[in-house]
């Protein structure tokens, strides 16, 4: 009587077992395709803190993004989150850069909206509004993978300095 | 019923392949995102100073890891944002990312010869959809 059943899949515990870690699979992969959908919609959420117009000091470079620049985005007549994904967009930049030059500066292991809060508090303070943000960037992963402050502090030192001895900031 | 299992097998490793190589794709900053500049509802000046922030954030970019895209006697990006805009003006052109149309830019502004100028391009281009 038993025999006359029909064979299910679930008979066989390897097919089961193969069913099972195709589903898997399958979940997975759709869970990576949610993750990777979100942390465009993430940072459209995200709302920068008003960190207002450029200091004073802070000087517009003409050959890269610093302080001056970030904190003019805030001034810009457009929605926050368009002043977000700009943002966004020049950390999406100055990395390629330094990828094409072979010379990646980090490997976000977290999404680039993730350093936006960082580098606002960065920009907002006067005394780092000589740091390009190509080194901001840098900083927020610092001090986002657990870096002492001390450390930072350190590396800020040493990059003002080389930058100044390279002509590329004046001291204020 | 074993034809059944493998056929679904299959069909999973498929999928699973396909979404794995959409998300393993890198976007390059391109001509595409150049122009959704231009297609956003904000003045004429904020679009422009968009603009030279990216190109500023591209060769900050280059400079401070090494290899910095414009010469050295060059300090001013204000006159690129109208060369590569003309660059991605091209359809043809929107594929190639930001860096290599500031560089194409600026090797049309050094006076370097049309030919090799093209030669360079065709090079990215061949690249560009080789990598695709």
């Amino acid at each position: 009587m038993l025999d006359d059943r029909k064979e299910t899949p679930f008979d066989n515990k390897w097919t089961f077992l193969i069913l099972v870690l195709v589903l898997g699979i399958i979940l997975f992969s759709f869970m990576a395709r949610v993750i990777s959908n979100t942390t465009y919609k993430k940072a459209q959420a995200y709302q920068k803190p008003q960190a207002g117009a450029a200091p004073a000091h802070a000087p517009l470079s003409p050959l890269y993004v610093g302080a001056a620049d970030w904190n003019l985005i805030n001034t810009f007549n457009i929605q926050p989150v368009d002043k977000s994904v700009m943002k966004i967009q020049l950390i999406k930049v100055s990395l390629e850069a330094g990828i094409i030059n072979g010379n990646p500066l980090i490997t976000p292991t977290v999404p680039l909206y993730t350093y936006l809060k960082d580098i606002d508090e960065l920009y907002a303070e006067p005394r780092n509004a000589s740091i390009p943000l190509y080194f901001a960037i840098k900083i927020a992963d610092m001090k986002r993978s657990g870096t002492p402050a001390a450390n930072i502090e350190g590396f800020k030192a040493l990059l003002l300095q080389r930058l100044e001895k390279a002509g590329l900031v004046t001291k204020q | 019923m074993q034809k059944s299992i493998i056929f679904l097998i299959v069909m999973c490793m498929a999928v699973t392949a396909g979404v794995f190589s959409a998300s393993a794709a890198y976007h390059f900053f391109n001509g595409e995102d150049w122009v959704k500049i231009d297609q956003k509802t904000c003045p004429i000046d904020v679009k422009n100073n968009m603009k030279l922030m990216t190109l500023k954030a591209v060769e900050g970019g280059s400079l401070f890891s090494g290899t910095p895209i414009l010469p050295q006697q060059e300090m001013n990006l204000s006159g690129y944002v109208e060369a590569v805009d003309m660059f991605y003006s091209n359809v043809t052109n929107r594929e190639i990312p930001l860096y290599f149309a500031l560089k194409i830019a600026s090797m049309e502004k050094q006076g370097i010869p049309e030919a090799q100028v093209r030669l360079y391009r065709t090079a990215i281009q061949k690249k560009v959809s080789q990598t695709k």
